[in-house]
């Protein structure tokens, strides 16, 4: 992907709109288990769209931070996929989803230990050698440190990166909402991270709530436009690394095409500024 | 505490201890404020949930929302998905619903979801390409093959018998802004009806089938001849019509393909 264009999260009811606009995103992203039924609309809307522009696969089944190894059956659906489409990347989350053969349906925290990072680089591993390409992990949103955790997110990154030759997909969202929530600095954040190694970025919603013991917790819900501090980190992100291929991101309460398109017109004249510098 | 007890523990807590006040002692994890743990038993239920309620609109519109938020509630907390492909888990959600004591006072409940639960099938089943009209030509000007014609039909073709009305009250939700709107005042829900639904191109169409179609089908789809399906749909029926039975197939590309059987023998 180009690495300063600017992309949106692909729904099924923007199909037409996005056909219809004479200024398309530079590319779309689609989450891997929403196309991994046989046939039908989905594969028929995305294999149209594949001829028009670059599609990155967003996974979010494959539980990499799993006590166990990501479900055989399930690595081999993304392979198809992923061979399907020769996405221009293809994503997942430093998370775990599943248990005991169980799927959660959610993100689940990681212990940052040694034996979560050997756990996760051979996850990383078999994933990279099923796909014969690199796989870009997602730092996560947290709510809450892990007590048993021994090293910070960023060194935990820095290091599955250097072991596994995997990239990073920056979320600045997430950055922000874990930051907040287990009050860490942003910025000081970013500099942690090893910035050469981010492949692309996600901008999306959160919202602000208050915990049980009064404190404000914000929650990665993908389902608001941008805050005005992620755009702001966002901008400072960027000044760090030069412009990476950004996508928004908005999977519930969807808005209307035009709104998602105007977001990721934002990111554009964030990362032409970036350029500029 | 390894990878695999610690996350047992947590799994086991997003399952089975809903917001119940007074086990704070049961948290995964030690030193966590119980809301801020919540945020994921709300993200998996919740998101389970809302993929229920877009699976079985109408379903959750004849019981209301809170009734079937409630019932897919208990069915995730009790048999989460065994695969991250949620398209899967509603077919698991069908049969909740008829095992579901609380909507046995809605009898037609779990045959509309299992109705929904073929529709979702059919639009994610595989593509094909339905039979030209000039097969069928073939076949109509020349009913002797009809005795030794199979079809194979597209793979995104189900049916389902039922002794509710199903198709009427699937239908009176459709085309509403407000499903909860739909009038079901005129529907007999104990009239027995049977439902055809197919996807030939990309849209799902569902159909009131006509007497004797389900054993018509029933009988090609065990590779019977389109002639044996007819008779046998006659022997269920006695005024199962042949000619309607050959015209679903017609019109709603019900064929990808249709084999001489005499040819396979040779």
């Amino acid at each position: 992907m180009n690495g300063s264009l600017s992309g949106i999260g692909f729904h099924g009811q923007h199909f037409d709109a996005l056909l219809a606009d004479s200024d398309p995103p530079a590319f779309i992203e689609v989450h891997a288990e929403n196309y991994m039924g046989a046939g039908g609309r989905p594969h028929a809307q995305l294999s149209r769209l594949r001829e028009s522009m670059p599609v990155s696969l967003h996974g979010v089944g494959l539980s990499l931070g799993g006590a166990k190894p990501p479900d055989a059956e399930h690595l081999a659906r993304l392979v198809a996929l992923h061979r399907r489409y020769q996405p221009a990347s293809v994503s997942e989350h430093l998370a775990w989803s599943t248990h005991d053969g169980r799927f959660f349906n959610d993100l689940l925290p990681v212990t940052y230990d040694l034996a979560s990072l050997y756990r996760v680089d051979e996850h990383v591993d078999q994933v990279q050698a099923a796909l014969g390409q690199q796989l870009l992990i997602e730092n996560p949103s947290r709510y809450f440190d892990l007590p048993e955790s021994e090293m910070e997110e960023p060194a935990f990154l820095a290091a599955l990166v250097e072991r596994t030759g995997c990239g990073l997909l920056l979320d600045i969202n997430n950055v922000f909402v874990s930051c907040v929530n287990t009050g860490r600095d942003p910025r000081a954040y970013l500099r942690a991270l090893p910035l050469h190694a981010v492949r692309e970025i996600h901008l999306a919603g959160h919202s602000r709530e208050i915990d049980g013991a009064g404190q404000p917790v914000l929650i990665d819900n993908h389902g608001a436009p941008v805050d005005d501090a992620v755009w702001a980190l966002y901008r400072d992100a960027l000044a760090l690394t030069g412009p990476i291929a950004t996508l928004i991101e908005w999977d519930s309460d969807v808005p209307a095409y035009a709104v998602l398109r105007s977001e990721a017109v934002r990111a554009q004249d964030c990362l032409r500024d970036a350029r500029a510098v | 505490m390894n990878a695999f007890t610690r996350q047992a523990a947590f799994a086991g807590w997003l399952r089975h201890s809903p917001s119940v006040p007074g086990q704070a002692g049961a948290l995964p994890v030690n030193g966590v404020d119980a809301s801020r743990l919540a945020i994921h038993r709300n993200n998996f239920v919740a998101s389970l949930v809302d993929a229920m309620a877009e699976a079985f609109p109408v379903t959750q519109a004849i019981v209301g929302d809170a009734f079937f938020r409630t019932m897919a509630r208990q069915r995730v907390l009790a048999d989460p998905p065994r695969s991250p492909m949620i398209a899967g888990y509603s077919d698991g959600f069908a049969r909740f619903v008829a095992e579901y004591p609380a909507a046995a006072a809605v009898p037609f409940l779990a045959p509309v979801a299992q109705l929904e639960r073929l529709c979702l099938q059919a639009f994610h089943a595989a593509d094909a390409t339905s039979a030209a009209r000039e097969d069928y030509e073939v076949l109509c000007n020349e009913p002797a093959r009809l005795g030794h014609t199979c079809v194979r039909l597209h793979p995104s073709v189900r049916w389902m018998r039922s002794r509710y009305a199903i198709h009427s009250l699937w239908a009176a939700h459709q085309g509403l802004a407000d499903m909860s709107a739909a009038d079901l005042g005129g529907i007999e829900s104990r009239r027995p009806e049977a439902a055809l639904v197919a996807r030939p191109a990309l849209d799902v169409v569902v159909v009131l089938l006509p007497v004797g179609a389900c054993d018509f089908l029933d009988a090609l789809m065990a590779g019977a001849s389109l002639e044996t399906a007819m008779n046998d749909a006659r022997a269920g029926a006695h005024d199962a019509d042949p000619t309607a039975l050959f015209s679903l197939l017609v019109r709603y590309g019900l064929a990808i393909e249709f084999i001489d059987n005499r040819k396979e023998f040779q």
